[in-house]
């Protein structure tokens, strides 16, 4: 028993991270809280039942043209709506209205085209279990936490490894001097955006396969947003471990004591760690010198 | 020698304060220029305005016989960089990383390594630290990985921004080595500077700002012998 939760809590985790490093990675670049992001989620997972239902596309097509339309979705948010509010030199709250704004017109507009029924992609998914030592696990989990493990592995990497993610820290670190030294801080950014956006759509089409598709689903992005912030908003890794720790502490609460309380405990946690710990846990800021 | 930077009766305003005007200067291939002045002279603003950070109101400037663009990156794909005032590394990025940063718009890319190493042996402090973050260097080897960071750029002209300001003299006498020892190897410097004396030491050429004008220049020897000049303007 203690296992198989244990597995379900990293894959509910997992999702989390996918949308958690999302929120991180735009706040360490533009310092405002993207309210919209988790309806990127919602717009993946959208796209993807209108391509397997409407377009009739095999699933695989279809979930990468799900994670195509997160991207896309993001970037012109960040196009249209955040650019143009950055170069008119208004405060960061200014951004976070915005988001708010773009989050529920996504919604609704959602909820006029689709209607608020529950839907799900018209595929055969595993439903069966496998069974290690004495516990069945859920092939679907298993699928969900190796995708989102594969995922968020090239995203380590690309941030950690490449030139591309140079760039990107650099910005967050001083975009002044970044651009002072040749780093195209626009174009860094909308590329920011479109990644964000398709971890968002990954996300998506995953949440979509285990607890369906409807209109009001972006709102987990509220629960990857806590975990953003319990990892210490900005730092990648700690968006994954901040989204871990709530996935597991949500599917154990709900598992052992009770499911209605599963939100008091994820707020119960953050508000203890910002009491404790207000930086987060990955918080730590070297300090500048000069 | 053929001139690399032009800058031509070139004027500017915050708001409607006129920051600078008319200011004309020349920087040839291989030279060390130092631009001098007190405090609100218009010094930083006329490397804002050759960085294409702030928007000219009249005049020209050109760099390599074309007028520069507008656009920061394009500046430094051409070899135009900047050691910008307070050093502005990245101190949540390693040593190794600022440097990186710094190569980032390179074509050579394969060179990238070999250059590297260079810079580490003008800066074996740097080497050592190589793995720490920026922000945990003293203030005289952030100074120091800002020039290396410019130098990963492969520059033609260097300009530095009050490279001296918050250091201490012994580290001040080691940043203007270290500008000579570039400059030797054939890289044109553009030295903006409060710090008279050390610049004038050193610059082939120099300029002297007040209140947004040039009001005299001359070889740096000529300058220094000048001390009514340098006191009249300088206020030392």
């Amino acid at each position: 028993m203690f296992f198989q939760q244990l597995i379900t809590g990293i894959s509910v985790g997992g999702i989390y991270a996918l949308l958690a490093t999302g929120y991180s990675l735009i706040y360490s670049l533009l310092d405002f809280s993207n309210w919209s992001h988790g309806e990127f989620a919602m717009i993946g997972a959208y796209t993807a039942i209108v391509f397997s239902t409407v377009v009739k596309a095999p699933f695989a097509l279809a979930a990468l043209a799900g994670v195509a339309g997160g991207a896309l979705v993001s970037f012109l948010c960040e196009r249209f709506a955040y650019r143009r509010i950055r170069r008119n030199g208004a405060p960061n709250m200014f951004l976070m209205i915005a988001a708010m704004g773009l989050s529920n017109v996504f919604q609704q507009a959602s909820n006029l085209i689709f209607t608020g029924q529950y839907r799900s992609y018209p595929f055969q998914l595993p439903v069966s279990t496998v069974k290690v030592g004495s516990a069945y696990i859920g092939v679907l989990d298993v699928v969900s936490l190796l995708i989102t493990a594969v995922v968020l592995m090239a995203l380590i990497y690309m941030i950690n490894k490449t030139q591309f993610g140079l760039n990107v820290r650099a910005i967050a670190n001083n975009a002044g001097a970044a651009k002072v030294l040749g780093i195209k801080v626009d174009s860094n950014i909308a590329k920011v955006f479109l990644l964000a956006g398709s971890l968002a759509g990954v996300a998506g089409v995953l949440y979509g396969m285990k607890y369906n598709v409807f209109p009001t689903m972006g709102n987990v992005g509220l629960k990857a947003f806590i975990a953003s912030v319990i990892g210490g908003l900005g730092s990648v890794p700690g968006a994954i471990v901040g989204a871990m720790l709530l996935g597991v502490l949500e599917t154990f609460v709900s598992a052992y004591i009770s499911s209605s309380l599963r939100d008091f405990f994820s707020f119960a946690l953050l508000i203890v760690l910002l009491l404790v710990k207000p930086s987060g846990l990955f918080g730590v800021d070297v300090q500048d010198k000069a | 020698m053929s001139e690399l930077l032009k800058v031509t009766d070139v004027t500017a305003a915050y708001g409607g304060i006129h920051a600078l005007q008319g200011v004309s200067l020349k920087v040839d291939e291989g030279e060390i220029v130092a631009v001098l002045g007190a405090n609100g002279a218009g010094k930083s603003t006329l490397l804002k305005c050759i960085s294409a950070i702030m928007k000219v109101t009249g005049g020209t400037i050109e760099f390599m016989g074309e007028p520069i663009s507008n656009k920061p990156y394009e500046l430094v794909e051409k070899g135009l960089v900047q050691v910008p005032e307070g050093r502005q590394i990245f101190a949540k990025l390693t040593v190794e990383e600022n440097l990186r940063v710094g190569a980032g718009l390179r074509k050579d890319k394969e060179n990238v390594p070999k250059d590297m190493e260079r810079v580490y042996g003008i800066f074996p402090r740097l080497k050592e630290r190589e793995k720490q973050y920026g922000g945990l260097l003293s203030g005289g080897e952030q100074q120091m990985l800002a020039i290396a960071r410019g130098i990963m750029a492969k520059p033609k002209l260097m300009m530095f921004d009050e490279p001296s300001l918050g250091l201490a003299p012994v580290v001040v006498s080691q940043v203007f080595e270290v500008i000579k020892e570039i400059n030797a190897e054939g890289m044109a410097i553009m030295l903006i500077e409060q710090n008279a004396q050390k610049a004038l030491e050193i610059a082939h050429h120099a300029y002297i700002m007040q209140t947004g004008k040039v009001v005299a220049s001359g070889t740096g020897e000529e300058l220094l012998k000048d001390e009514t000049m340098v006191s009249a303007y300088l206020g030392e």
